[in-house]
């Protein structure tokens, strides 16, 4: 199939540069550009925008005509393509970080454009906080899409001292976590298992550090990132609500680097540099955490720090390390390999209660190739096992539990520029999912444990995929994507027959069906058709539709207030169909002052078929029949996004307001299985209000100063309404699901960066020095104790159990990091 | 080569950590949050054994009101057995309704169920249980030493306590067993000797205590690897200095259950073992085994078990504790507390000398 759709294109490609005119008389209709009505006199500009040091395609770079007041952002590829008509132009080519190029053309017929961006002197030091280039918000096709460059995030208040690309997210509108400590993110309503979180293309399975403190993402290594919120562009699938698509740097091809950083929690170091000059370059980079420290700290010096967190804090533990490698290499001008790998480790134990240790191995290659002008090529291959364990370390009945999943992948993204006002993307992708046996065993020799073994599912899923973004004059902007994906269920498994007219349990199986390794056991497959739409209102307003398709057949099966890092990863089985949504948005955006202030009001709906939900005590480990505990749910979400960004200037930032709900629906035949009788209520992460502001202010020197500030619902919980005794025990009778709510997350994070030299060291060459920085962050500066939930527990001598609020991070968390660079 | 130190931006450092003010503090904290109660459900505990009595079912009714429910009077609760045959219970007082002992023993593989009519003439009926034929034989195991606890002002304090633990063999023969464990203390206390020769005898109380009943301690035998648990920790109790000057008996029983009372505690465990972490299940009401018969959506909370029981006794005396026990009465003639004089005055005393004591 990928030779097919690149022999297709190859013989587009190969056709020599051609003049409208000419084309205008080409007798194949479905290359013909006049079906458009362009001006007779226009011709195709377009090109790739790339990392100079490191060969990286530079995704949301504008390119902006300067006499026509016209621009237009490059795609995840780098790639960008206008139709304009012939004549002499000034471009100016911006991206975040780098010095901005000035370029003179003079268009006489299509013309092709390599732009290579050099990165600033300044580095560590700039104060540029400005999200996309100006004007991309109103130009581009997609909606609900934000462009993040790493150094955007360097001035901004950072967690324990690490810039965080998931905590980063949080901030922007439609983006939302239940709070402190759990991992992962919601994007408009959606689960966290329905972002499909990207690392160079590969899927990462836990992108966080120390259950959701720290990302997996090490902001030495990361470029940037995109994240799809509301379309989601056909060649990216596999989930229902978003993308999250970071890209990570590649080594310096013509001089070594060390860039490093030391926090009170954590410490990282990176290295780059040439291996072989101009053509081949390296990048190591390793990074840990010592939050540990944070547990030891507390345990010491308790009555110093006036601590009173539970008695099991002090004895817990936590502790991760991460590594990047990357080498690449240019063949020649038009391709480039690069082999990346990422691995991870990680460890939390909570006292003598219990623990989670998880890991991820990721390598990836990739290869990027310029067929021709107008034609480009990304092969890439990926192999993924992530590896978790829980275990509880004390009794008789300590044990180990473990489980992980893997994947293999490969896929072919084609991109065209050929065409006068068009843009083709085609390709493909297979992923072959390979889950590992849940495994249980005695935790020491003193355990009476027995060990077991259950067999996990595997399945593979196919998808293709063709995309068209075509310009119609100056106003109309269309991006038609359609995507076709197929899943297989592979063997080995038994499937279990259910008697149809009891509740699926151990007792209503009515027999059983046996498979052999690579049998087909099910299949399912569907059409994703991907539409969006810019209509200009004038150059500086425009408004934007889409409508998505969505299927997903991995499901993160976990039965907790947020997953944790042991949850099962699931796939699609005879009795767990995919997870569908259509998914609706329509955003109208306007910018003032010359692009400096930019608005934009986004509404958005999704409906979802075949939610996972869960009976009330649901049984997820060791199931070899996890399908009893399960419940086909319905989910629907809606809201509007309100925000506002000031782009330049000594102050910089942005405002948002988000106004959403999220409801699901699970209702069995059986009403013992229904969940709140099979009316809809809220999830776990229903927040209908969310207030972010965020700004920057210069100090001048390239020191800043920044704050941010949140204020959002307070999610809901499940609380006592009564209790009795049994035997002497009280047990609590708890209301509806869900029913009521926690009270409002509000929390203020102040930053400075003094990002000029604190140290300065000169060597004898004037033009080599080493550059450093610091960032000092009061994260929670009014020391509010946001409850993360709510709970009960009797306090001494009470015979009924009281609510008690848990505050993960209820204080002020200070942190310092000094950041290096030479 | 030339080292210089920007000295305004670490001034400038100095300052921001000068200003901060910054203090960490709690982050577990009880807070007032009032909610809209459900009203009228019918709450039941009780059970039968195998031994002779009295059996036990004490009914209460949930309230919008308070969080407790009100005991339930004027129901007609009968006990059936797998033979059809049907005994009463008396309500000996409200709410607390009994069958006296002797009346009827309870037999191991024999099936059982309640049915209670409620006077509004709503009728509920447990699902049968039948006692379990095999059962564990516990040994117990009292290990005095100290814990850790935060003081009031946080700071860890080493406080004397005792640790019950249980060695349980399970029959060979029994291929799979959901057992439970409970604990239950029993010490005396004497009254002081009487200041004139003609008065009677001081009185020897003994006080009962259930251990920790939020404890739940449960096994399912199929996971295990060996038909005997060792040194398995059930509580660790605080040592109150009152109730250890003479001997403190425990009793550790251990009951063969249903598979569907196992797992009604664990679900009840998981329940009150919440805390707030993201390791939580999502709450919800335990579901017990008894249901309106005229209206399957209309479960009563609580549950009626029947179960096997065996217990096993240890004890301990002063000597054996690591801190000194001081008589908790003075010397006669000089003022103390009342329970010196009468100590049925103390909760849960009784004059009646345990078998086992």
């Amino acid at each position: 199939m990928f030779s097919l759709l690149s022999l297709i294109f190859t013989i587009i490609a190969l056709q020599p540069d051609i003049s409208v005119q000419e084309l205008r008389a080409n007798s194949q209709p479905a290359s013909d550009p006049i079906t458009f009505n362009e001006p007779i006199d226009n011709v195709r500009l377009s090109g790739r925008v790339t990392d100079a040091r490191t060969g990286n395609p530079l995704q949301g770079a504008t390119i902006y005509i300067v006499e026509l007041r016209r621009g237009i952002p490059t795609d995840s590829d780098g790639f960008f393509t206008l139709s304009l008509p012939t004549g002499d132009y000034t471009l100016r080519i911006q991206f975040l970080g780098m010095q901005t190029r000035v370029e003179e053309v003079s268009l006489t017929g299509n013309t092709w454009l390599d732009l290579e961006l050099t990165e600033r002197d300044t580095d560590l030091g700039e104060i540029v906080v400005e999200g996309m280039g100006f004007g991309d918000n109103i130009r581009g096709a997609v909606t609900g899409v934000e462009v993040v460059s790493i150094s955007d995030l360097t001035q901004l208040p950072q967690f324990m001292g690490e810039i965080d690309i998931v905590q980063s997210l949080t901030a922007l509108p439609g983006v939302q976590t239940i709070g402190e400590g759990a991992s992962g993110f919601n994007v408009r309503g959606g689960r966290e298992d329905q972002n499909l979180v990207l690392m160079d293309g590969a899927p990462i399975f836990n992108s966080s550090h120390v259950l959701g403190l720290f990302s997996v993402f090490n902001p030495d290594v990361t470029a940037g990132y995109a994240l799809y919120k509301g379309h989601m562009p056909e060649r990216f699938g596999g989930r229902l609500s978003s993308v999250l698509d970071v890209s990570m740097r590649s080594g310096s091809m013509d001089e070594f680097k060390v860039i490093g950083g030391v926090g009170l929690y954590s410490a990282r170091l990176m290295i780059e540099g040439p291996i072989i000059n101009g053509s081949t370059s390296f990048l190591l980079s390793g990074r840990g955490a010592a939050s540990g420290i944070i547990f030891a700290i507390a345990g010491r010096d308790r009555d110093m720090m006036r601590i009173s967190l539970p008695a099991d804090v002090y004895g817990s533990s936590a502790r991760y390390y991460d590594t990047n490698a990357n080498i690449t290499h240019r063949l020649n001008n038009n391709n480039t390999l690069s082999l990346s790998y990422y691995g991870s480790s990680d460890f939390f134990r909570l006292d003598r209660d219990f623990g989670y240790s998880w890991g991820n191995q990721v390598g990836s290659f990739k290869w990027s190739s310029s067929i021709s002008d107008n034609l480009f090529s990304e092969f890439s291959a990926a192999k993924n096992q992530y590896k978790s364990s829980f275990f509880t370390p004390d009794g008789p009945d300590a044990f180990l539990l473990d489980t992980g999943i893997g994947y293999e992948r490969l896929g072919e993204h084609l991109f065209y520029t050929g065409l006068v006002n068009m843009t083709l993307t085609a390709g493909g992708e297979w992923t072959r999912y390979k889950s590992d046996a849940e495994s249980l065993s005695a935790y020491h020799n003193n355990s009476v444990i027995a060990p077991e073994r259950v067999e996990k599912d595997s399945g593979q899923e196919f998808a293709i995929y063709i995309g068209n973004e075509i310009e119609l004059g100056s106003s109309l902007l269309f991006s038609l994507g359609l995507r076709y994906s197929h899943y297989d269920q592979l063997g080995p498994g038994t499937v279990f027959d259910y008697a149809e007219n009891q509740p699926r349990s151990a007792g209503s199986v009515t027999g059983s069906t046996e498979y052999s390794f690579g049998d087909r056991i099910i299949s399912y497959s569907g059409f994703e058709p991907r539409l969006s739409s810019r209509i200009s209102l004038s150059e500086n307003s425009s408004v934007k539709l889409s409508y998505n398709r969505t299927r997903q057949y991995i499901h993160q099966i976990s039965n907790s207030t947020s997953p944790t890092p042991a949850d099962i990863w699931q796939v699609s089985t005879q009795h767990l169909p995919p997870q569908r949504s259509h998914n609706y948005s329509f955003g109208y955006f306007r910018n003032f002052g010359n692009g400096e202030w930019e608005t934009s009001i986004d509404l958005y709906y999704r409906d979802v078929d075949d939610l996972v939900e869960y009976i009330d005590f649901a049984d997820l480990f060791l199931n070899n029949q996890i399908e009893t505990d399960l419940i086909s749910a319905q989910g629907q979400a809606y809201g509007s996004e309100f925000n506002v960004r000031k782009k330049s200037g000594r102050w910089t930032g942005w405002l948002s307001y988000t106004l959403g709900r999220t409801f699901v629906k699970a209702e069995s035949d059986f009403p013992e299985r229904s969940i709140n009788r099979g009316d809809w209520f809220p999830s776990n992460y229903d927040q209908p209000h969310n207030f972010n502001l965020t700004a920057v202010r210069s100090l001048g020197e390239n020191s800043a100063f920044s704050f941010n500030f949140i204020w959002r619902s307070g999610r809901p919980i499940t609380a006592i309404s009564s209790n009795y005794l049994d035997s002497g025990t009280t047990v609590p009778v708890f209301s509806d699901r869900n029913r009521e709510r926690i009270p409002d997350y509000i929390r203020l994070d102040v930053s400075f960066t003094i990002a000029d030299n604190i140290w300065k060291y000169r060597v004898p060459d004037p033009n080599r020095r080493i550059s450093d920085s610091a960032n000092i962050t009061f994260y929670n500066i009014l020391g509010r104790r946001n409850a993360f939930s709510m709970f009960y527990k009797r306090a001494p001598g009470a015979s009924i159990p009281s609510p008690n609020r848990l505050s993960v991070l209820g204080a002020v968390i200070p942190s310092f990091t000094y950041n290096f660079k030479f | 080569m030339r080292y210089c130190l920007n000295i305004h931006k670490l001034t400038l450092i100095a300052l921001i950590f000068m200003l901060a003010g910054v203090s960490l503090s709690g982050c577990v904290d009880e807070i007032d949050f009032d909610i809209d109660r459900e009203g009228r459900k019918l709450v039941v505990s009780g059970g039968i054994y195998d031994h002779d009595g009295p059996f036990t079912v004490e009914l209460a009714m949930t309230n919008e009101v308070i969080t407790v429910p009100l005991p339930l009077s004027g129901a007609n609760v009968t006990l059936i057995n797998n033979s059809g045959n049907r005994f009463s219970y008396l309500e000996m007082e409200p709410g607390f309704y009994s069958i006296p002992a002797g009346t009827l023993e309870g037999r191991r593989g024999h099936t059982y169920h309640i049915e209670i009519e409620l006077p509004d003439g709503r009728v509920y009926r447990s699902i049968p249980e039948t006692i379990p034929v095999f059962n564990g034989e516990p040994e117990t195991i009292l290990d005095p030493g100290f814990i850790q606890e935060p003081s009031a002002s946080g700071k860890l304090m080493d406080v004397p306590a005792i640790t019950i633990s249980a060695n349980t063999r399970v029959p060979e023969q029994a291929e799979s067993l959901f057992l439970k464990w409970d604990v239950k203390s029993v010490y005396s206390f004497i009254e002081n000797e009487p200041v004139s020769p003609l008065a009677p005898p001081p009185n020897i109380c003994y006080i009962t205590r259930k251990t920790d009943t939020q404890a739940i301690n449960i096994i399912r035998t199929d996971e295990l690897s060996s038909n005997i648990i060792v040194n398995q920790k059930l509580v660790t109790k605080r040592i109150i200095r009152d109730q250890y000057y003479i001997r403190h008996v425990f009793e550790v029983t251990v009951s063969s259950i249903s598979e569907q009372r196992y797992l009604y505690w664990k679900n009840v465990n998981e329940m009150i073992n919440q805390t707030g972490t993201i390791f939580d299940a999502p709450p919800a009401t335990v579901k017990g085994n008894i249901v309106n018969i005229n209206d399957e959506n209309d479960f009563a909370l609580g549950y009626f078990e029947a179960a096997a029981r065996n217990s096993s006794y240890n004890f301990v005396t002063r000597a054996d504790l690591p801190v000194f026990i001081p008589n908790p009465c003075p010397p006669p003639g000089r003022p103390g507390p009342d329970e010196c004089d009468n100590c049925l005055l103390i909760d849960d005393s009784s004059l009646e000398r345990p078998d086992f004591f």
